[in-house]
C-alpha cells in the first residue's frame, strides 16, 4: 500500500518547481523587454520612451525618428537574434556534450561559419543569402570534421572538445589569412570576423536569423526532453526509451543551423555561446530545461555587451570585445577546474 | 501495486556484439527464465556489461539477434521497448543539482506522449518507487548530496518507476556496503514476487548471487562458461575456470545453497599453492 500523503506531496513540489522554472524564465524575458528600451532610448543622447514608443508604431518624430529607427532598433533587432541564436545553439551543445566546454564557440563551429563568411565576402564577392548558406555549409562541416575527428566508440566530450580546440585556432588563422589578402577592409570590418560586432546593422539583415530562429531554433526547443534525458548519460537516456542518436542528430543540424547564421550577420561574437548556458542554469537551477533561459540570457548579453562597449567606456568597442573581456576569465577558470578534478 | 505483469520472455541468440575495433562475445546463446531472478557473475572485463548493453539494445549486435517475445528488439521503437524492459547502466550520471523526486521521475519517460502531460498515475508510480527504495523521504533532497548507499537506491527507484516487467541491472550493488547490499537485493526478491518482475543483475558476490538468484550465469571471456540453478554452477571447477581461483564450496547453513570460500595463499589452514 502507498502511504497516500506521497503522491500529493510529490505533485505541490512538482507544480512548485515548474512554477518557480517558470517565473524564472518570466522575469528574464521582462529584463530582456527592458534591456531593449533601455537601448532604444539611451544612445549619445537620450530619447523619452514615448517618443520611442510613437517612433516605434511608425509615427514620424523629429530627432527621433532617425536615431531611434536607422539606428538604435536594427542594432537592437540584431543584438536580441544573433543574442538568442548562440545562446540557444551553445546550450544545447553543452547539455548534448554534458560538457560546459564543448560550446560552439570553443569547438571550432563559430569559427568555420565565420570563416565561410569571410570567404563568401572576400575571395567570391557575395553577399546576403549566400554569405548565410556558405557559413551553415561551413559550421555543418566543421560540425562533420570534428565528430568525424573524435568519433571511437561512440562521442566522448573531451575528445571532442581537444579536437575542436584544435580546429578552431586552425580556422582562426585561415580567417585572419583572408583578412589580409583583402586590402580593402577596413578595422571594423576585421573585428566583425574575428570578434563579432553589430556596427552597420540594418533591419534586412534580420530575416536571416529570424528565420534560422523560426525553423531550427523551433525544432530545437522542440527536442528539450531529450537533451534533458541525456544528461543522464547515453545509457540512461536509451534505456529510457530516447532515441539518443536521433535526437543528437537533430540537435546538432539545428543548433549548427542556427549559430552559422547568426555569424553570417554578425560575426563569431566571442563567448555568448560559451556563457548562456552556465549563467541560465544557475538563474533557473535544476528546475527545467536550460535551452530557452540561455537563448534569453544570450541576448542580454549581446545586447549589454553592445551598450557597454559603445556608451560605457572612453572609446567604442565592438560587443565580442566585451563579450570576451566576460568570457575568457570563465573559460580559463573551467579549464583550471577540469584540471583540478581530471574530468574533461 | 498493481496485479502480476504479463511475463515476458527474453533470449539472445547466436549473438556477437562488441566495439568498434573489438568483438567482446561470438555467437552467445542465452535464454532468461521468465519471471525468475537471474545474476550474471563472471572476472571483470569478461563482457557482462558489454551483454546487459546489447540486450537491452544500447549496443547494435554485430550478428544474431536479441528476441523479447519472440521479437527482434532492433525493430522495436526505443520508446516502445523502454515500457518492457528497463536497464540501471554500471554508472548512470546524476545531474548537478537534480532533486530526488525529479531524477525518479525520469524513469517515467518512457509513459509519456509525446507533449509530457505529467498524470496522476505518473506521481503515484514515483511515490510507488520512493516506498519501495525507503527513499520517499529524500525526495526533495538533491542527489549530489546523498551517500553512496542512498544514490544507489535512487537509481534503482527510479527503474522501478519505468514499471516494466523485465529488470536489467548493471551491478547493483557496487560500492555499497554488505546492509545495503542485502538490502537492495532484497528489494528485487520483493519486486519479483510482488510483480513477477523478471531480474536479470550483474553481480560480483557469488555468495550473495547463489543466495538471491533463482538462475546462474556464468561467463568467462566473453563466452557463457554454465548456465543453471546455483547449486548445478557454483563448483569448486566453475570458480578455477572463471576467476582462476581456488575454493572450497560448501552448503551455506542459512539458505542451503551453495557458499564459496576463497582459497588465496593466507589466511587459511591450507594454502593455495602459488600457481593455480
Ligand atoms: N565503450 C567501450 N569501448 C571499447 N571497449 C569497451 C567499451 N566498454 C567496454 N569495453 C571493453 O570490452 C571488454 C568487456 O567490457 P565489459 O562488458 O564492460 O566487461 P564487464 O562488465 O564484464 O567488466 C573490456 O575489455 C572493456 O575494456
Ligand atoms: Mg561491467
Amino acid at each position: 500500500m502507498t502511504d497516500q500523503s506521497i503522491p500529493t506531496r510529490l505533485r505541490s513540489a512538482r507544480l512548485q518547481r515548474s512554477n518557480g522554472y517558470r517565473t524564472a524564465v518570466a522575469c528574464l524575458a521582462g529584463l530582456l523587454a527592458l534591456a531593449v528600451m533601455i537601448t532604444l532610448c539611451v544612445g549619445q543622447s537620450v530619447t523619452p520612451p514615448g517618443d520611442v514608443l510613437r517612433v516605434l508604431a511608425g509615427v514620424d518624430v523629429p530627432g527621433a525618428s532617425f536615431t531611434v529607427g536607422q539606428l538604435r532598433l536594427p542594432r537592437a533587432v540584431l543584438a536580441v537574434l544573433a543574442g538568442l541564436c548562440f545562446g540557444l545553439g551553445g546550450a544545447a551543445f553543452q547539455v548534448m556534450l554534458r560538457n560546459p566546454l564543448a560550446s560552439p564557440d570553443i569547438i571550432g563551429i563559430n569559427a568555420g561559419a565565420s570563416a565561410a563568411a569571410v570567404f563568401a565576402i572576400v575571395a567570391l564577392s557575395l553577399g546576403g543569402p549566400s554569405v548565410a548558406l556558405m557559413a551553415v555549409v561551413a559550421g555543418l562541416g566543421v560540425a562533420a570534421l570534428i565528430f568525424g575527428l573524435s568519433f571511437r566508440n561512440g562521442i566522448s566530450g573531451g575528445r571532442l572538445i581537444l579536437v575542436g580546440i584544435g580546429v578552431s585556432s586552425m580556422l582562426d588563422s585561415a580567417i585572419a589569412f583572408l583578412l589580409a589578402q583583402a586590402p580593402a577592409w577596413d578595422l571594423q570590418q576585421a573585428m566583425r570576423w574575428l570578434t563579432g560586432s553589430l556596427n552597420g546593422a540594418t533591419l534586412d539583415q534580420a530575416l536571416w536569423p529570424a528565420l534560422a530562429l523560426a525553423t531550427c531554433g523551433s525544432l530545437l526547443i522542440g527536442q528539450r526532453r531529450g537533451l534533458e534525458m541525456l544528461r543522464l548519460g547515453d545509457d540512461t537516456a536509451a534505456a529510457l526509451g530516447t532515441d539518443v542518436a536521433r535526437t543528437r542528430l537533430i540537435v546538432i543540424l539545428t543548433a549548427v543551423g542556427i549559430i552559422a547564421v547568426a555569424t553570417a550577420i554578425t560575426g563569431p561574437i566571442a563567448f555568448v555561446a560559451f556563457l548562456s548556458g552556465p549563467i541560465a542554469a544557475r538563474i533557473v537551477g535544476p528546475r527545467g530545461s536550460v535551452l530557452i533561459p540561455a537563448a534569453l540570457v544570450g541576448a542580454l548579453l549581446v545586447l549589454a555587451g553592445d551598450f557597454a562597449g559603445q556608451f560605457l567606456l572612453p572609446g567604442r568597442y565592438p560587443v565580442g570585445v566585451m563579450t570576451g573581456a566576460i568570457g575568457a576569465p570563465y573559460l580559463i577558470f573551467l579549464i583550471i577546474r577540469a584540471n583540478k578534478t581530471g574530468a574533461t | 501495486m498493481p496485479d502480476r505483469m504479463t511475463q515476458h520472455s527474453l533470449a539472445a541468440h547466436d549473438l556477437s556484439s562488441g566495439y568498434a575495433e573489438r568483438m567482446i562475445f561470438q555467437g552467445l546463446n542465452l535464454q532468461i527464465p521468465a519471471g525468475r531472478i537471474t545474476a550474471i557473475v563472471g572476472a571483470n572485463a569478461c563482457g557482462k556489461s558489454t551483454l546487459l548493453r546489447t540486450m537491452s539494445r544500447l549496443i547494435a549486435p554485430k550478428a544474431g539477434q536479441v528476441l523479447l517475445d519472440g521479437k527482434s528488439i532492433h525493430a522495436m521503437s526505443p520508446r516502445h521497448l523502454a515500457r518492457t524492459l528497463g536497464l540501471l547502466p554500471q554508472s548512470p550520471i546524476a545531474p548537478e543539482g537534480i532533486t530526488v523526486a525529479d531524477l525518479v521521475g525520469r524513469g517515467r519517460h518512457p509513459h509519456q506522449g509525446f507533449l509530457s502531460r505529467w498524470t496522476a498515475r505518473d506521481d503515484q508510480a514515483v511515490a510507488e518507487a520512493l516506498q519501495a527504495t525507503g527513499t520517499q523521504d529524500l525526495a526533495e533532497r538533491a542527489v549530489d548530496e546523498l551517500s553512496g548507499g542512498q544514490r544507489q537506491r535512487v537509481w534503482i527507484a527510479m527503474t522501478l518507476a519505468q514499471q516494466t516487467d523485465l529488470l536489467l541491472l548493471d551491478e547493483p550493488t557496487t560500492y555499497l556496503d554488505i546492509c545495503h547490499q542485502v538490502e537492495v537485493l532484497d528489494l528485487l526478491v520483493d519486486l519479483n514476487r510482488a510483480r513477477g518482475t523478471t531480474v536479470v543483475m550483474v553481480l560480483h558476490d557469488l555468495n550473495l548471487a547463489a543466495r538471491y538468484a533463482d538462475h546462474l550465469v556464468a561467463m568467462r571471456a566473453g563466452s557463457i562458461d554454465a548456465v543453471g540453478p546455483p547449486d548445478q554452477v557454483l563448483t569448486r571447477d566453475m570458480v578455477r575456470r572463471v576467476f582462476g581461483l581456488d575454493s572450497m564450496v560448501i552448503s551455506d547453513p542459512a539458505s542451503g545453497r551453495p557458499l564459496m570460500l576463497p582459497l588465496g595463499r593466507h589466511g587459511v589452514a591450507q594454502p593455495a599453492a602459488r600457481s593455480a
